[in-house]
């Protein structure tokens, strides 16, 4: 008996050694067999990632309240310190805002007239909700953030995705309640966009660095650095004239782009459509308008 | 006593398996909006560090499906290509199954160094998964990066969460 088990457990140990090569060379197998299928995008596949995305999103909420409470708190006590300078730099604000307002006010109205006349639709994106961002990218090769909402909030695919009055990415991928917006700063984003000096065409494409360039530039447009690059919103869905970055550079005819928005620290986004009702544009706000919507 | 063995047998099961929850745990901590500038690119890979951990401490608690289960998770989480997470890990489990003899039961420092290879290998393999999917060489360099970030905060993971869990594990 004792002859028998110790036999049993001898040849025992080989064979689980073996199939646990066996399951890791399986296993390896089908990492690659699902990196083949995420290429030619198998929709199957897609429904299983926002699936369990919609699974982890309540998680990462949760643990994401305690870590925003202690920043937030934090925030508030360093404001506490500087409130006098504060209130004052506000009101100095607050008065150029509504100078601002008075022209945007006007300008609107003067606006609606010539659309109406060139036959354009709506230009000013309204806002559909604000959501805070509950996962960052956590590694170097995509630049896409988990959103705390999702089809059950009315957002759907190709929304765009704002910080404050500034573009950094579009819905690629819906749940039920999270979604994914792509940066663009993403190897994969291209955005339609428009030269505001010069009103030319072109597309705004990522390359996974800081600086997005733009492609398809007809040949003879003038570029200057500083010039403001905002979308051209074709498709309807985009809102048109959101602005997303300033001419950066021009080396060797690659125009790099500077993004408006600070991609590198995100909190909450914005997600509009242009679809939905207009309100005032808030891209009038000087100083590029960082810190106008920041309190939604 | 008679009453007492089911909660216990639980109580084991349910030891058995937190390797793969605090890894999964670390996985969230490295994707969390905590407010760094450029912290969602240079994220240190906590979950690989875990992997590396369990799967030379613990094998039978690790193995290698959970590795690739928790791979899949991490790359659903990150938004990375579908299966390169899970490919990375399985990768490292097995590795590390195979140089067990070498580096259990060896000082701290051993393993930490050990994790340089295996920290460095993932960083080159992801590159190279990338670069193949997208046909499109970008620069390793934050891959580098980030690796070394999670070189560097190791032994914080280690003592804060893997040694910690290591001791309430049920014996092998």
């Amino acid at each position: 008996m004792t002859q028998r088990s110790a036999l049993s457990q001898g040849s025992a140990i080989p064979w689980r050694a073996i199939a646990e090569r066996f399951s890791s060379l399986l296993l390896v197998l089908a990492s690659i067999t699902l990196l083949v299928l995420g290429r030619v995008n198998a929709p199957l596949l897609e429904q299983a990632k926002t699936r369990t995305d919609d699974a982890l999103a309540p998680v990462l909420d949760m643990v994401r309240r305690p870590l925003t409470a202690v920043r937030d708190n934090f925030a508030v006590t360093q404001g506490l310190l500087d409130l006098a300078a504060e209130n004052a730099r506000l009101r100095d604000e607050n008065a150029r805002l509504q100078q601002w307002q008075a022209t945007a006010l006007s300008l609107e109205a003067q606006n609606r007239v010539l659309r109406g006349m060139v036959d354009l639709g709506p230009g000013v994106p309204p806002v559909l909700r604000t959501e805070p961002i509950i996962a960052e990218p956590g590694g170097v090769y995509v630049r896409s953030v988990l959103v705390a909402g999702g089809a059950r909030d009315g957002l759907n695919k190709g929304q765009a995705a704002m910080v404050g009055p500034n573009l950094i990415g579009r819905i690629t991928e819906l749940g039920a309640w999270s979604a994914r917006v792509l940066l663009i700063t993403d190897l994969n984003s291209r955005i339609p966009v428009i030269l505001e000096g010069t009103r030319a065409h072109a597309i705004l494409a990522g390359d996974n660095t800081a600086h997005p360039y733009l492609i398809y530039l007809p040949k003879a447009t003038n570029v200057n650095v500083g010039d403001r690059v905002v979308t051209a919103g074709h498709d309807g869905v985009f809102p048109t004239g959101i602005a997303i970055g300033r001419v950066d550079s021009i080396e060797n005819g690659e125009i790099r782009i500077e993004p408006f928005a600070a991609l590198d620290r995100l909190e909450y986004v914005t997600i509009v459509d242009s679809a939905a009702q207009s309100a005032l544009t808030p891209e009038a706000a000087p100083a590029e308008g960082r810190g106008f919507f920041e309190n939604q | 006593m008679v009453a007492q063995a089911p909660w216990r047998r639980l109580d084991r099961t349910v030891r058995r398996f937190l390797p793969a929850l605090s890894s999964l745990l670390l996985g969230i901590v490295s994707v969390l909006p905590i407010g760094i500038p450029e912290w969602g690119v240079l994220a240190p890979p906590l979950m690989l560090a875990a992997v590396f951990y369990w799967s030379l401490t613990r094998p039978d608690l690790m193995p290698p499906t959970a590795a690739f289960a928790l791979g899949l998770l991490n790359d659903i989480m990150t938004g990375a290509p579908l299966g390169s997470g899970g490919l990375i890990l399985v990768l490292t489990q097995w590795t590390m199954r195979s140089q067990r003899r070498f580096l259990v039961n060896r000082p701290f420092l051993l393993l930490w160094a050990a994790f340089i290879p295996v920290a460095a290998a993932a960083a080159v393999l992801d590159w190279l998964l990338y670069a193949a999917l997208t046909v499109h060489a970008v620069p390793i360099g934050g891959a580098l990066a980030r690796m070394a970030l999670g070189f560097v905060l190791f032994p914080v993971v280690a003592w804060v969460v893997l040694i910690p869990t290591h001791r309430t594990l049920p014996p092998e």
